[in-house]
């Protein structure tokens, strides 16, 4: 543009320096505008405020019947959240937590407290597929990430490996008519739920819980 | 052009005349980088576009959600015409991809390009490296099966070890709360979609860069006269690249060829529970500093990540750490030899990691091995540089350095040989005594002990005929421990 089109924009005249002027106020103010924004979401996503006001509750989902299990085979079911695995196992011996005639079975999250990997069951006497000179003392759960080993007789205690954790305990519940229900997780909470802390309704955070229906077509 | 010509040259005319191919564009190349080690990094952007034409097949069969992801990609293995190749290619060029980034980085890295004027050029270069571990992570993930789907698990738990802030908002990136369909959903996207658009943004800013600051000088040995002679970028540089690029797809597809990939079976807590998950080779040496037992327990993640992250902070600013004027290799023995040690301990530790699957290594092993191979290698490379180069600065200044002669490098080589020999066996000697010493006899202690013993009586014997051979010949032995010893005093 020269100054012959247009006098009033000539370079170095009042209006064009007001013209810059007020350019210049608009880009840093919204600039100020969208940096506040991409902060407020940002503190939103590094920050999140859980609502206290939506309170789940774990729900009460059957996982499997008496009489279907034998001793020694893990049955896997998805809880609390429909994509986080649990063995119950009927281990022959009575143990911590047990339910049934025998008090024999037990149900732990299959999700290691270490990093997170799926661990497997190893009956007593018996060896882990991934290290055959390991002689299981009793029945075990045995990580093949890091070889944490689990007492599933007594809540998972950690008899091994660098798990700092035992595993979380599946609250269980049986009925009249011999089925097994899953009721709550005890502490600590499910790794990658504030791993680490003894809340248990950590749990029920960061995903979709499982559905009664799913679950009972599964078993 | 005139009524002679044929017709192909009237094609190539049309064509130049309306393309403008012969348009001194970009600027020219010298021509001492027709040279493949110059193109590595334009080689990893040749895998980069072979992987984005196979992906793209690939992508419209598979389906990105956790019920079918496993059975689609087994359909394009099963069924789909060349499946199999298809998914073998992508693998295999990744592969070369990260193993082309690597090698482009570390030559960089010994010939200095990284000093003024290109620093930011590197710092460009190591977020692409970034960027294509990225795709390596996000990739592994996609096929649903059993070792894909927990190492990644392995992976994404380390995040929880992180400080909170950084945790949520690594969650909300890669994780989601969706649980595993959205967490796949968003592997899918950060591998088709974001990496590859941040890939290509990143790549035209150093390409900006490259054109600016054109190709670095050789580091020594390049006349003027030689660095003024260049090529134009078309045609003579476009056929260069056009055929190596070529020869290097060619190599793919053979390899792709002679060993394709199976695949593994598919993802479930039971069969997870039965096998140890390992990361891809490339993260292998970050999986075996994890599994040092110090790093087990408690804090000790935070720790190790903290550790790996370091060195990926340093790699990313090396131009701002390593300051020195000179790229010439015979005058940064320091910044050599640590370079070396990278790359050595980076070899060490992903073969060890690929050997030790799942077991915690003892503290006292690990400072073992690490500091082992860090001390070797500075030893050798020291060494190397004494016997190279010690007279350039030292006063017998008999034979400029550019001209060692060749029996000379033979003999260092073979002493770099026979002192590495040596150092393993005294380290395994000493280790063996202690071992007797702390936990009684043992038939396998014995054995150690008696091998080590005699490497070492081996090497000796060897080193000592070494020196007897080499002063017979040329007496050069006898010039080098003068060498070494005004090396020492000066």
């Amino acid at each position: 543009m020269t100054s012959d089109d247009v006098p009033g924009d000539a370079p170095g005249t009042d209006t064009d320096e007001s013209r810059r002027e007020f350019l210049k106020i608009a880009a840093a103010a919204s600039a100020i505008l969208a940096l506040g924004g991409i902060a407020s979401v940002m503190k939103a996503v590094i920050f999140p405020s859980i609502p206290s006001s939506t309170q789940l509750t774990f729900p009460r989902v059957k996982v499997a019947s008496v009489d279907s299990l034998s001793i020694g085979i893990p049955v896997e079911f998805n809880y609390p959240l429909d994509n986080e695995p649990n063995y119950v196992i009927k281990l022959g011996t009575k143990a911590d937590g047990g339910v049934g005639p025998d008090g024999d079975i037990v149900a732990f999250s299959d999700i290691c407290q270490h990093l997170g990997c799926n661990w497997g069951y190893v009956a007593p006497g018996g060896s882990p597929r991934v290290n055959p000179s390991y002689k299981a003392p009793g029945p075990v759960g045995y990580c093949p990430c890091h070889g944490s080993i689990f007492d599933l007789s007594q809540s998972a205690k950690v008899i091994g490996g660098p798990s700092p954790l035992p595993l979380p305990q599946v609250q269980l519940e049986v009925d009249g008519s011999g089925d097994i229900y899953a009721i709550g997780m005890g502490p600590p909470s499910v790794f990658g739920h504030n791993t680490g802390s003894s809340n248990v309704n950590d749990d029920l955070q960061g995903g979709t819980l499982v559905s009664i229906t799913s679950e009972t077509s599964q078993t | 052009m005139t009524e002679k010509d044929g017709f192909s040259e009237r094609v190539a005319g049309w064509l130049d005349s309306r393309l403008g191919l012969s348009h001194p564009l970009l600027r020219p190349v010298p021509q001492f980088a027709l040279n493949p080690f110059y193109w590595l990094g334009a080689l990893a952007v040749v895998a980069f576009v072979i992987q984005g034409v196979t992906g793209m097949i690939m992508m419209l069969y598979y389906i990105p959600s956790p019920t079918q992801a496993y059975s689609s990609t087994q359909y394009i293995f099963q069924s789909v015409s060349n499946g199999r190749f298809l998914e073998t290619v992508h693998l295999y060029t990744a592969y070369a991809m990260i193993m082309l980034a690597f090698m482009h980085m570390m030559r960089g890295y010994f010939v200095s390009v990284q000093k003024n004027p290109r620093e930011v050029m590197w710092v460009v270069g190591m977020l692409m490296g970034f960027v294509t571990l990225g795709f390596g992570f996000t990739g592994y993930l996609l096929p649903w099966t059993v070792v894909s789907y927990s190492a990644t698990h392995v992976g994404v738990g380390m995040i929880s070890a992180l400080p909170q802030p950084i945790s949520n908002l690594l969650n909300f990136l890669i994780v989601g709360s969706a649980g595993d369909a959205g967490e796949l959903l968003r592997f899918f996207d950060l591998h088709v979609v974001i990496l590859p658009a941040v890939l290509l943004v990143l790549l035209a800013v150093k390409m900006y860069m490259l054109e600016a600051h054109g190709v670095a000088d050789p580091t020594s040995g390049a006349s003027a006269e030689a660095k003024a002679r260049t090529l134009p970028i078309f045609p003579d540089v476009t056929v260069y690249l056009l055929e190596l690029s070529l020869l290097f797809g060619a190599g793919m597809l053979l390899i792709s060829a002679f060993f394709p990939l199976n695949l593994p079976a598919e993802y479930s807590a039971l069969t997870a529970g039965q096998s140890t998950p390992q990361p891809d080779w490339y993260f292998l040496w970050i999986y075996q500093v994890l599994k040092v037992s110090v790093f087990e327990g408690g804090g000790g993640l935070a720790a190790a990540l903290s550790v790996v992250t370091l060195v990926f902070i340093v790699l990313l600013v090396l131009p701002f750490i390593d300051r020195g004027k000179t790229r010439e290799l015979s005058r940064r023995p320091v910044y050599v030899t640590l370079g070396l040690i990278f790359v050595g301990e980076v070899l060490m530790l992903s073969y060890w990691g690929s050997v030790t699957p799942g077991a915690t290594i003892p503290l006292e092993q690990a400072a073992l091995v690490i500091g082992g191979t860090a001390l070797l290698i500075a030893l050798v490379s020291l060494a190397v540089y004494r016997a190279l180069y010690s007279r350039v600065r030292g006063r017998l200044q008999t034979v400029p350095a550019a001209r060692v002669s060749r029996t000379e490098v033979r003999s260092g080589l073979a002493f770099a040989v026979l002192v590495a020999v040596g150092a393993v066996a005294i380290g395994t000697l000493v280790n063996s005594v202690v071992g007797i010493v702390l936990s009684g006899f043992s038939t396998s202690s014995g054995e150690l002990l008696a091998v080590s013993a005699g490497t070492l009586a081996l090497d000796v014997l060897g080193t000592v005929y070494v020196i007897y051979r080499l002063d017979l010949r040329t007496g050069g032995i006898r010039r080098r421990v003068k060498a070494f010893e005004v090396g020492w005093k000066g």
